[in-house]
């Protein structure tokens, strides 16, 4: 892979390329989905599922179990990785990510608090206020963080770091003090969020889910050429007619509400928006027209890859997802760090 | 035709320009100049739309600037800020095109491709259309960041051009490049451009008009050579003219 | 004619009705007590998986375990083609029980028993669903003997030792049992006293307050009293050195399933507890 030069993202073959490179993605997604229907602890084999000859229970653990779990992982994936992608646009900076900067952990003590405070509960309903209470705590912690990085003018990678220790530290010391608090049924409850799983995935989960994560995708794809444009600069971005305020409240709300209900629906999984666009920006280019959709595929592709192997390696017992993603990618951002500040003055 | 009336522009109470009324014309290149301090950056700011004076009006051919969108004004004038740092790995073609963003859906969407290939030629960087902004020297950066603004008004008629030190980085030959292109686009296609420097050189060979400030006012205003005269250059600058070797006589 | 083809009939209904409502063959067992008493019933031989917590006798180590009882895998139970899951309200996320029950399977929900009768009751129910009342009635009448011998030693003992339950994690102030908790529960049923009446559940107490609970026994389970590296350093941590406790050298230790698991040893365990009261 060629470090100081690439075909230009303009040019007809590779941009044609880029399109079938997308479809080939989503064909990949989808069989890797029929593939994950296909295993699990139960064996149920490929034939029998595609001839539709199952039997009554193998075909309740497909519907009720398996069905709902992979869609439910597939559509977290790409959650995280678009809205990782979009808020490396929105700082400036590659390191940008839900969970390293904070975000992730901002949502799960709002929604600690509220599973504390109000008890836990359980149905579409509940679910939606869960959500609603991640999302307001995703959102502020958003909010804060580029408040405070936005103070130097530049999105300062240092200060987003700091900002991201700080908020995660305060997070984890305010959800302790909740444990504390906290009675044997809310303990449990507040156990799950800490490590990401989608063991108790459930049809209400993935309407939630999707409800939310769709429509703020689908406007994050749609100022995709406003982000590329927004790297520029705050005020160069003005300059060429966007009004950069307000994409970054856009991108701000839609990240907060899609890492707001991943974060409700299944604990906190993380490094997806981290590791997912990075790759796609060495292989494609960070040109956002491509990177968001792209990383869409990509990250429901590896977090439904992730789960298959969380329920299986350890059968009949499971791995929490939110483990093997941060095995992976722990190394992975640390590399990057080193890769991005060898050699630079520093920020 | 640009034209602001007495504006001021105070940040927290201080004040960065006081009253100040100048006028850009078409076909003209109108140097800024100004020891650090006087109000440079932030009347080209004001000139240029990006923020609105405390007191005072600015007008673009006869309309206030507040009341053009984001997008119009996009359309007719295009700046090159001094910050020219990206951390993304866009190739220079991609940057120069990202210039073309405000005519996607508007007239002059067609040809984005040609107007970016003879930008970067005008500033003699076609050949690193390829390359990876980031890995490019400091040089190339700036020329190819030019390239985008130019591309953003690249053929059009009665256009603005802003640009803040637009050759700080580049060697002698580039420097002179640059502003020769300036020059031709000024008046081949009645540009109004302004532009703020610190060779008093490259203004008096380059420049047709000058506006020189001192601590947020206009010192005087006029055709450049008039406006850097020995007595101002010493009274502004506080340089003693022979500095600049055999500036009367230029 | 008559009376034989009605007997006939008769016969065959009544064997058709048995087979239907047929006895489980294959069942998994969440919670070390539930195993335990499938054990003691004689019913080992329907066993096909348990969890991390069931692990007496040892034979219930070599079957396959689904993992914790809190953090279960639904798809991993129904590996294991289980025609009954026993399980108490300590199992979950409670996700994972709805799946298995939108996916068909029996299930059978045990309140966690916290004193003879629950238990009794456990033993009950357990013996209905495998359809053994007679090992039930044998079961639940050995404990009925136990317990009878335990409360005639309870009635002789003339005053009430002072009893604080410690659960230790390493580092930072030790956890100590309230009201409503199993070891509250235990330290009762043998005939003491937990020092703590004030508060639920677990809470860390600061040395201060552990000292000014003046407790006579220090009850540990063996296996925290492992993780702690033994009596000594259990009695060295600050508030529990300068305990009554402490000074005699009081510290009971006895297995966490035994003390805690509220299964069929309960009252061998109350008794057992009894008897290190009264080695003073």
């Amino acid at each position: 892979m060629n470090t100081v030069t690439r075909a230009s993202s303009i040019t007809l073959p590779f941009l044609s390329g880029r399109i079938s490179l997308l479809l080939l993605m989503s064909l990949a997604l989808f069989v890797s989905l029929l593939m994950a229907l296909a295993i699990g602890a139960v064996s149920i084999p490929l034939s029998a599922l595609f001839s539709g000859r199952l039997s009554a229970q193998d075909m309740a653990v497909i519907t009720s179990i398996r069905l709902p779990r992979v869609l439910l992982s597939a559509i977290v994936g790409a959650a995280l990785a678009v809205s990782g992608a979009s808020m490396q646009s929105l700082f400036r900076n590659p390191l940008a990510d839900p969970g390293v900067i904070g975000i992730a952990s901002g949502a799960a003590l709002a929604v600690a608090m509220v599973i504390v405070l109000a008890g836990p509960m359980s149905g579409v309903l509940a679910l939606y206020s869960l959500s609603l209470a991640a999302f307001t705590g995703g959102l502020v912690t958003c909010l804060l963080i580029f408040r405070f990085t936005g103070i130097s003018g530049a999105f300062s990678a240092t200060y987003m770091l700091l900002a991201g220790i700080a908020i995660n530290t305060l997070s984890g010391a305010a959800t302790g003090f909740l444990t504390y608090l906290s009675d044997d049924q809310q303990l449990r409850a507040l156990t799950f969020w800490s490590m990401g799983s989608f063991g108790g995935a459930l049809w209400p989960g993935v309407l939630v889910a999707t409800t939310i994560v769709l429509p703020a995708t689908y406007l994050l794809l749609r100022n995709a050429r406003a982000l590329n444009i927004l790297l520029l600069g705050d005020e160069e971005a003005r300059y060429l007619g966007v009004d950069s305020r307000r994409l970054q409240r856009r991108v701000i709300l839609c990240t907060a509400l899609s890492v707001g209900a991943a974060v409700a629906v299944s604990g906190i999984i993380g490094f997806v928006g981290l590791v997912v666009p990075h790759l796609i920006r060495l292989t494609l280019g960070p040109d956002n027209r491509f990177l968001l959709p792209a990383s869409a595929l990509l990250g429901a592709l590896l977090l439904v890859l992730a789960d298959t192997l969380a329920r299986t390696l350890v059968a009949p017992a499971e791995l929490p997802v939110g483990i093997l993603t941060s095995l992976i990618g722990g190394p992975f951002f640390l590399w990057l760090l080193i890769k991005q500040y060898a050699g630079r003055m520093g920020l | 035709m640009i034209a602001a009336e007495n504006i001021s522009y105070t940040i927290k109470h201080r004040p960065i320009l006081d009253e100040v009324s100048v006028s850009l014309r078409p076909g003209t290149v109108t140097a800024l100049l100004g020891p650090n301090g006087a109000g440079k950056s932030s009347l080209l700011k004001c000139l240029s739309g990006s923020v609105q004076p405390s007191t005072g009006e600015v007008h673009l051919d006869g309309v206030r600037l507040q009341n053009y969108s984001l997008l119009e004004l996009s359309r007719r004038r295009a700046v090159l800020s001094q910050s020219t740092a990206l951390s993304f790995p866009f190739t220079a073609l991609e940057l120069v095109l990202m210039g073309r963003n405000p005519h996607t859906d508007g007239p002059g969407q067609e040809d984005a491709q040609d107007r970016a290939r003879q930008a970067l030629e005008s500033v003699d960087a076609w050949s690193l259309r390829d390359r990876i902004f980031p890995t490019l020297s400091g040089g190339e950066q700036q020329r190819v960041q030019l390239a985008r603004v130019l591309a953003q008004i690249w053929g059009q008629r009665q256009a603005c051009l802003f640009l803040d030190e637009p050759t700080a980085a580049l060697d002698l030959k580039h420097q002179h490049l640059v502003f020769q292109l300036i020059r031709r686009l000024a008046r081949g296609n009645g540009l109004t451009v302004c532009v703020i420097l610190h060779d008093p050189h490259l203004a008096r060979r380059y420049c047709d008009r000058a506006i020189l400030m001192q601590q947020g006012q206009v010192f005087t205003a006029g055709a450049i050579a008039e406006v850097l005269a020995a007595e101002n250059i010493e009274r502004v600058f506080e340089i003693p003219p022979d500095w600049l070797d055999g500036w009367e006589s230029l | 004619m008559k009376l034989i083809r009605l007997l006939v009939t008769s016969v065959i209904a009544i064997s058709w009705a048995s087979t239907s409502v047929a006895t489980p063959q294959r069942v998994v067992t969440i919670g070390g007590a539930l195993t335990e008493t499938m054990y003691a019933l004689g019913a080992e031989h329907l066993l096909v998986g348990n969890d991390t917590t069931s692990y007496y006798p040892a034979a219930a180590e070599h079957l396959p375990k689904i993992g914790y009882q809190r953090a279960l895998s639904a798809e991993g139970i129904l590996s294991l083609a289980p025609d009954l899951v026993i399980f108490t309200d300590d199992a979950g996320p409670p996700a994972v029980l709805e799946q298995l029950s939108l996916a068909g399977l029996k299930l059978l929900k045990i309140k966690a028993a916290r004193n003879f009768s629950d238990v009794k009751k456990t033993i009950q129910r357990i013996g209905d669903a495998i359809d053994d009342q007679a090992s039930a009635g044998t079961l639940i009448a050995k404990l009925d003997t136990q317990i009878a011998v335990l409360g005639s030693a309870l009635a002789a003992q003339t005053d009430t030792r002072r009893v604080m339950f410690v659960l230790q994690h390493s580092g930072g102030a030790p956890l100590v049992a309230g009201t409503h908790t199993a070891a509250d529960s235990m330290i009762t049923l043998s005939g003491g006293e937990n020092v703590v009446s004030a508060y639920r559940g677990y809470k860390p107490l600061t040395p201060e307050a552990l000292v000014a609970l003046k407790p006579e026994f220090i009850l540990v389970t063996t296996q925290g009293l492992a993780q702690t590296g033994g009596s000594a350093q259990l009695l060295k941590i600050p508030g529990l050195a300068f305990t009554p406790a402490a000074s005699a050298g009081n510290v009971i230790a006895m297995d966490a399933l035994l003390l805690l698991g509220f299964g069929p040893r309960t009252a061998d365990a109350a008794r057992q507890l009894h008897r290190h009261y009264q080695q003073l």
